[in-house]
């Protein structure tokens, strides 16, 4: 129960810290690097330590903790976003590949793309895409693990794309999984208007998992990340879950964080159903004019 | 929304197994009480007194730091208990010490009283560390000490925990808080100073610890430790009995052999319902008990249907893998604890007054469990009993002649039967046996053929004992006939008729003859009665026979569900059941009732004769003659 309160105070600065700060401002590119791939990972709020199959869009030094794979779908009021990652073991490896797609509108032909236009839409058609490859091992006790990624962002007719580069590191520590993580470590997205630098983050995180709380379980996941212009982005997510019998698990999570782009709100809550290897999941995050839906399946 | 979670609920619930329990014959079985001891499960005349010892610098346990009455030092285990690495250096922060360091701490209950008293170790088993198991045996402690026996709970909780292969350095604990009861009876001014009788020992031992007990026998004989002859043994004390509590085998191996045991009483217990050990792992170091010195020892097994593997012990409680397993473990069918203890409480303590105490009335319970229906928890027991006269005629271990038992002069045959062989006896865990062999054996009276009712000459088992062994063996109107059995779910198909057209063995070659019908196993468990007979013949060939039901319960596989999860048993376990064969003791006068010009002297043959089953299987072991003492009969010979 000391673990619970622990989180419940965390909880309540993150709240206090969250509303108190304005949302930034959309300075980086592309878009899809910075919206979160699932909806467990919405919800969440911080995966630098999360034990997830998409750890590849978080922190590649936890790819393979959780083995499987994947397969997202968001939905915008003007844009539709997809998401696959899978991930497995390879001899003393863990192998992860992820890819995202996110299908929009921009209201202008230039970088910084405008996020209201996710929910508000725009006349030119708009992509962005992020393909991922991660390898991790464990070294001494630590998991350490880098993704080499290409990201593309396309605005109407223009386009770029550049490989970019994650770092991470992870450690189980009593019942604790800290995470460290360099993302998104590369050129930039170059248009021949504009352009934009990659949303180069560092992020540290911790997550716990399976705390009893009577007949629930408690996990949670917090962190902070800083990106290239002294922004701090604090984030905590928890997730109760319920196992009426072996195999089957219900969950609801809500997570609250300082929101990255401007359009999107702090709060998003989530649940989960899963049974054996499958598992249905839903997120709702509230954005500026608007919500988006996710939904995804995982098959572990 | 509320049909979207009435829909959601009955799904659920249909993958919820209903309560499948076999059907229960305690109101048949354990309806008569013939043994006229005391109940051991009263409490005795004693005043009850505790104390702790330890060497009083516990971090966690105020027992075991402010409540020492007796100090004690710490001994090196490093050599027989490893956990490298951080999970290692993690231990030693949250105990205090590392294996070089292990404390010797105890509670005890003990008579208030000049003794001297015999002295009884328990130790737990494995368990989370942090979740102290030393206390959970106080039911046992105050009641033993009440009748006078003083009773230590062995604190290994820093051996629990993610460790493996230390059951070595559990047993070896043991010796070594012998090592300070010697000196606690021999010190001046020690509380206990003569009040320990270091001639009568017992061990107990709870699932690793079970295991410990008989790691703390083995070593207990030798001068050397088996897996690094540098650390030198020298305990050699008075050992008179171990009881084995849900054990496991085989996780310590010396010189990676199975440990071997002689020369102990030995009682072994285990639920059907074990959510942790689930395979009645204890059976392979029963049979590799011997009994080789001549002495007065016996062995027996309690195999109790419903009990779990968390009961035993009050701190487990039900929960057999942890707080969060009755998500996956069917709590609903097992025995409650307070009926799962009082078993215990039956059992070990007349083990103890039998064994330690010399109070021989309580033997018969060991040998048939019927005689104490009034004091058995109603359940379904198996029971298997040995004690050191027994000769084995057939213990199915020797060679691959099926016509040939244990020793010179006996032979074994078989008449009509549908299978005959001898195979390991297997676990119901998948791809795991009991590294013992028995005898299978399936019959089938009924005639293949349109008329359903023909039945043919009851098939039969046969051993046959030469002249000069029996005499060897003494086997006599004083002896009796012990074997175990089990019957299985197997039927084999009927037998096929004979041909009557064939004259000589050439023409029977000459047409190839039908293949009989393969065994089948029956889609659902075959409730029917199951009882066979059981003949003895002497030199003269006059013969009796005796049903076996009369001489102990004859059931048909006992199914355990351990599992809520509808079908989980199936995935996980090989059989529904585990093969625990129930040992029957038929004294020979029991034919001489029946048959009184049967020459009890001169007994040439025993039959196993399958006419009260017409179709069925069985495994057999261990068949063979003993010259029991009398008093595990009961006195009146009416224990039928």
């Amino acid at each position: 129960m000391r673990v619970a309160d622990w989180w419940v105070r965390v909880a309540g600065c993150m709240l206090a810290l969250t509303s108190s700060v304005e949302a930034q401002a959309d300075r980086y590119a592309p878009t899809v690097l910075q919206i979160a791939p699932t909806p467990r990972a919405a919800t969440l709020a911080s995966t630098t330590a999360a034990r997830d199959i998409e750890a590849i869009f978080g922190n590649p030094a936890m790819v393979g903790v959780a083995a499987g794979t994947v397969v997202g779908f968001g939905r915008f009021d003007a844009a539709t976003h997809l998401t696959m990652a899978s991930s497995s073991s390879l001899g003393p490896f863990s192998v992860g590949i992820g890819a995202q797609y996110l299908d929009n509108l921009s209201q202008i032909s230039g970088l910084p793309y405008w996020s209201y236009s996710l929910q508000a839409g725009g006349h030119l058609p708009t992509s962005s895409a992020v393909g991922a490859f991660a390898l991790a091992t464990t070294f001494r006790g630590n998991r350490v693990g880098a993704a080499v990624k290409y990201v593309e962002q396309r605005i109407g007719p223009l386009q770029d794309a550049t490989p970019s580069l994650d770092l991470g590191l992870s450690r189980d520590v009593t019942r604790y999984t800290v995470g460290i993580s360099v993302q998104n470590i590369g050129a930039g997205i170059h248009l021949p208007t504009s352009s934009a630098q990659l949303p180069l983050r560092v992020s540290a995180g911790v997550s716990t998992y399976g705390f009893g709380v009577g007949p629930f379980d408690l996990n949670g996941s917090t962190g902070a990340s800083v990106l290239p212009d002294g922004i701090v982005l604090p984030a905590l997510g928890l997730e109760l879950g319920y196992v009426p019998l072996d195999g089957y698990n219900f969950s609801v999570r809500a997570g609250i964080r300082r929101p990255e782009l401007r359009a999107q709100q702090p709060v998003s809550f989530g649940a989960s159903a899963s049974l054996d290897r499958f598992s249905l999941e839903y997120a709702h995050e509230d954005w500026v004019g608007g919500a988006t839906h996710r939904l995804a399946l995982r098959v572990r | 929304m509320k049909s979207y979670s009435l829909v959601a609920a009955l799904l659920l619930a249909g993958c919820v197994a209903p309560l499948k329990l076999a059907k229960d014959d305690s109101p048949v079985v354990l309806a008569r009480h013939l043994i006229t001891a005391p109940d051991p499960s009263t409490r005795g005349t004693h005043a009850v007194r505790t104390l702790y010892y330890g060497n009083g610098t516990d971090k966690h346990r105020a027992v075991y730091r402010d409540s020492v009455t007796i100090k004690t030092g710490t001994v090196d285990g490093s050599k027989l208990a490893d956990v490298p690495g951080q999970a290692g250096r993690d231990r030693t922060k949250y105990w205090g010490f590392d294996f070089k360091k292990m404390p010797v701490n105890g509670r005890v209950w003990y008579p208030d009283g000049p003794g001297p008293f015999p002295l009884v170790l328990i130790v737990h088993g494995n368990h989370n560390m942090r979740d102290f198991s030393d206390p959970g045996y106080g039911y046992l402690g105050a009641l033993l000490a009440s009748r006078g026996f003083i009773l230590v709970s062995v604190d290994e909780n820093f051996l629990n925990g993610g460790i493996r292969g230390e059951n070595d350095a559990r047993g070896w604990m043991l010796l070594q808080h012998l090592r300070q009861w010697r000196r606690f009876n021999d010190s001046t001014g020690s509380p206990l100073q003569g009040k320990v009788d270091m001639n009568r020992i017992a061990l107990m031992g709870h699932s690793r610890g079970g295991e410990a007990v008989a790691v703390a026998a083995a070593f207990n004989r030798l001068t050397h430790y088996p897996d690094d002859a540098t650390m030198t043994f020298d305990f050699g004390f008075n050992i008179q009995s171990l009881v084995a509590i849900a054990p496991v085998d085989g996780q310590y191996r010396p010189s990676d052999k199975p440990t071997p045991v002689s020369n102990v009483n030995y009682f072994l217990i285990h639920g059907s319902h074990d959510g942790d050990v689930s395979t009645f792992s204890g059976l392979p170091q029963y049979e590799r008990i011997k009994f080789t010195d001549g002495g007065d020892w016996f062995k027996s097994v309690f195999y109790v249907y419903r009990a779990n593997h968390g009961q035993w012990n009050s701190v487990w409680g039900n929960k057999d893998n942890g707080p969060r397993s009755a998500r996956f473990l069917d709590l609903r069918g097992l025995l409650p604890p307070e009926a799962q203890r009082r078993f215990a409480e039956v059992t070990i303590t007349a083990f103890l007054e039998a064994t330690l105490n010399g109070k021989r009335e309580y033997l018969p319970l060991f040998r048939d469990h019927r005689v104490a229906g009034g004091w058995l928890p109603k359940t379904m027991y198996t029971t298997r009993f040995e004690e050191s006269t027994f000769r084995a005629a057939a213990n199915f271990e020797d060679d691959v002649d099926v016509t040939t038992g244990s020793a010179p002069g006996i032979k074994l045959a078989g008449d009509s039967l549908a299978t005959w062989k001898e195979a390991l006896v297997p676990f119901r865990t998948r791809n795991s046996t009991m590294f013992h062999n028995a005898a299978w054996i399936g019959w089938n009276n009924r005639i293949a053929g349109d008329d359903t009712t023909k039945l043919g000459r009851p098939a039969a088992y046969e051993i046959t004992l030469g002249d000069s062994l029996r005499t060897a063996w003494r086997v006599d109107r004083s002896s009796a006939l012990v074997f175990s059995l089990a019957a299985t779910d197997t039927k084999p198909g009927p037998r096929q008729p004979r041909d009557t057209t064939r004259k000589d063995s050439t023409a029977r070659k000459a047409t190839p003859a039908r293949r009989p019908p393969a065994p089948r196993k029956s889609s659902g468990p075959d409730t029917t009665a199951f009882d066979l007979s059981v003949e003895l013949v002497d030199a003269s060939g006059a013969s009796a026979r005796v049903p076996l039901s009369t001489y102990g319960p004859v059931r048909r596989p006992m199914e355990a569900y351990i599992y809520r999860r509808s079908g989980r048993d199936k995935l996980r376990f090989g059989s529904l059941s585990e093969i625990v064969l129930q040992t029957y003791v038929i004294p020979f006068v029991e034919w001489q009732r029946i048959a009184p010009a049967l020459d009890l002297d001169h007994v040439t043959r025993v039959r196993l004769v399958f006419d009260r089953t017409p179709a069925g299987a069985i495994v057999l072991d261990n068949i063979g003659f003993s010259r029991l003492s009398r008093d595990f009969l009961i006195a009146n010979g009416s224990d039928r």
